[in-house]
């Protein structure tokens, strides 16, 4: 017999807080030792040595090329990228399908496309706006994400459109930013891509992940949330045309938690719409104590500690029983 | 499915280790996730800022007196009600509320003797008896914190970094040894808190300045001698976590990790120290399997090595050529360490 790491966690944890008592931890000590089996170290040392020798190599390469850049003609930049997007495209080939090398040569092509565009436009001075780098690199990549079903991916291309259409506000036009309140059209659009991400996230995962994963319907829900909560703020600030997103915060709050509480069951969104409530909640409490309120608003900071320490601890007891509850389930 | 506590209560109840009401009680310690915890501090810690606006508006005294009536509240509530979650999050918020505004009261920028006065008032609630295991955290943390704070004004933050990662090291590696103490659970509560400082002072000094060597001493003899201590201090270090860990096999085995730990010194010496510091919290909390700070460490270790690009105090080619040398050691020792995985699988078939 041999404990796994989180069992050791677990009982040295217990021992540490009183809960198992000297000789209990020996008798558990005599069933197997309280420390990593040889086998988990060589499994851990062979796993971070591989991938943690060839980041160091990577590594080393970019460092050098880095030093010579100036240096090197345009087409021996070129050639090195294209060298690199054909020598990842080479090992998925060469790679047993859907296995852990096959998804990590084919994310690497996906990074490697960005690379080669980000080059061609660097040479040519195409003229072209970062948004339209980064739309095409979203494009392009594509068939390398479909094909690998892996949430690198997937997270990937995630993060790549949630960029493009933060840098289309800064190349101008009619979706600029503008603080002061006069469109609130780059937040709604952010706020509909990353929508869109987690329903296909949600809905689709069979056919995007060949293992299962939450990491981007995680990550999609949580810019979701955080583009409304920073929607819901401004509108609370007074900026007018922000003003609707206080009521559509409210029903994307209560449709996540409806979700994500009854139909599946997700405790680390439900952390995150809880963190964006009691912050929403926060902001709105603190315009109604601070507004005209003068010289005593340090009594009004006080009511804000005591909200942020009772909405706080009521949420966490709650997901806390909510997790309790879910582990007892999967018993 | 099981859950790895689940699997684990079935384990102690078959063997007669632990009984029925035991079994549900430790189900019960064990119903918090690490995230949720520190959702849990970063909440009172905003709680205890705002009390600290709220001093603002108080007279010197009656802040204090204030302050210490907070701390009081919140060890009555600890000591009434601990076994309630919630009751516990209001007395973590108003003990760190009471200590801020004990130290701004003090006035602790400005006077050094309040500051180590700030740092003593934590470590004692720290010790408290009957008080949470997160409250024992954040208060250690707290205490260190005053102290590295007052060390950061002094020329020795790179020395403080390396006592710190020390300390947290060798609490993780001697973990098995110390849990069973009668006072382990204030140990552990070191052991997280050193371990939290060590890594943000760690890539804090990083990110702060873009040479190494500028942040250690203000004077160049001086800067000399600092950073001399800091890179000794920091090979002895991993080299000894090395030797402690391989303790216990066999010659030829410990004689090929030995020599690939002393190229990783001879690299990481003249490179970047720092790196050797987070290898070191890595394999000490793999040790203790102790998941989140191995996480935290092995992110650090990237956050270094990003931040290894712009330091200043190096050319890039001599930056590629010891990322490469290492990376090349590496990935040679991960090929040993492979085929001594297969070997043992070859042992054990039948």
């Amino acid at each position: 017999m041999h404990w796994s790491l989180a069992h050791i966690n677990h009982l040295l944890r217990w021992a540490e807080e009183g809960h198992l008592r000297a000789q209990q931890v020996q008798q558990v000590e005599a069933l197997a030792p309280l420390h990593p089996a040889r086998a988990d170290w060589l499994a851990a040392g062979e796993r971070l040595c591989l991938w943690g020798g060839a980041l160091l190599l990577a590594l080393a390469v970019v460092f050098f090329f880095a030093y010579n850049w100036a240096d090197l003609h345009h087409f021996v930049k070129l050639g090195i990228a294209a060298l690199a997007l054909l020598a990842c495209v080479a090992a998925a080939l060469a790679a047993r399908p859907a296995g852990m090398v096959w998804q990590a040569a084919l994310v690497s092509a996906a990074v490697c496309v960005g690379a080669l565009l980000a080059l061609i436009g660097q040479i040519y001075q195409t003229g072209a706006d970062i948004w339209e780098l980064f739309a095409a690199w979203c494009a392009l990549m594509l068939p390398f994400v479909l094909l690998a079903r892996a949430w690198p991916g997937w997270m990937l291309c995630l993060l790549v459109s949630n960029l493009c259409l933060m840098r289309l506000w800064h190349a101008g036009g009619t979706l600029q930013w503008n603080w002061q309140g006069s469109s609130s059209t780059p937040l709604t659009l952010l706020l509909m891509l990353n929508s869109f991400w987690c329903l296909l996230a949600g809905r689709y995962k069979v056919w995007m992940l060949a293992q299962p994963s939450h990491y981007v319907e995680r990550m999609a829900a949580a810019l979701a949330l955080l583009c409304v909560t920073v929607g819901a703020i401004l509108g609370i600030v007074e900026i007018e045309e922000f003003a609707w997103y206080i009521p559509l915060f409210m029903v994307m709050a209560g449709g996540a938690l409806w979700w994500y509480r009854n139909m599946q069951l997700d405790i680390v969104v439900l952390g995150i719409v809880i963190c964006c409530a009691v912050t929403v909640g926060g902001c709105l409490l603190a315009r109604l104590l601070f507004e005209g309120r003068g010289g005593a608003w340090f009594f009004s900071s006080l009511i804000m500690a005591a909200y942020v320490l009772i909405a706080s601890g009521s949420a966490l007891n709650w997901l806390r029983n909510l997790y309790r509850q879910h582990r007892q389930a999967a018993v | 499915m099981k859950t790895p506590v689940s699997e684990l209560l079935t384990i102690l109840a078959q063997h007669g280790i632990a009984d029925e009401p035991q079994c549900q009680q430790l189900a019960e310690e064990a119903s918090s996730v690490p995230w949720l915890a520190a959702l849990q501090a970063i909440a009172a810690w905003f709680a205890a800022l705002f009390v600290a606006f709220f001093a603002l508006g108080l007279s010197g005294g009656n802040g204090s007196v204030l302050g210490i009536i907070f701390i009081g509240v919140a060890l009555w509530l600890f000591w009434m009600q601990r076994s309630s979650p919630f009751a516990s999050h209001m007395a973590l918020g108003l003990s760190l509320g009471g200590q801020l505004l004990l130290l701004y009261k003090g006035r602790f920028l400005e006077g050094q003797a309040t500051l180590l006065q700030g740092a003593v008032v934590a470590a004692l609630l720290a010790l408290w008896p009957h008080t949470s295991r997160l409250h024992r955290i954040v208060c250690m943390v707290l205490a260190l914190w005053l102290g590295c704070y007052q060390a950061l004004t002094k020329p020795y933050p790179g020395i403080m970094l390396w006592l710190l990662m020390a300390l947290a090291s060798l609490l993780w590696l001697t973990r098995r040894q110390w849990c069973v103490w009668h006072r382990a659970a204030y140990l552990g509560a070191l052991a997280h808190a050193s371990s939290f400082l060590a890594l943000a002072l760690l890539l804090w000094l990083h990110s702060q300045s873009l040479t190494l060597v500028r942040f250690f001493l203000p004077s160049l003899q001086q800067d000399h001698l600092a950073y001399w201590v800091y890179t000794r201090g920091t090979a002895l270090l991993w080299l000894a976590c090395v030797l402690w860990l391989t303790r216990s096999l066999a010659v030829s085995q410990r004689l090929y990790l030995l020599g690939a730990a002393v190229v990783l010194t001879i690299l990481g010496m003249r490179a970047t120290p720092s790196l050797l510091l987070c290898l070191t919290l890595m394999l000490a909390t793999f040790h203790a399997c102790q998941r989140a700070w191995f996480a935290l460490s092995l992110l650090s270790t990237f956050g270094v090595l990003g931040l290894f690009y712009y330091s200043l105090h190096q050319t890039l080619l001599f930056k590629s050529l010891s990322l490469g040398a290492a990376g090349l050691a590496i990935l040679l020792l991960g090929w040993q360490v492979r085929r001594w995985r297969l070997q043992d699988t070859q042992k054990h078939k039948p």
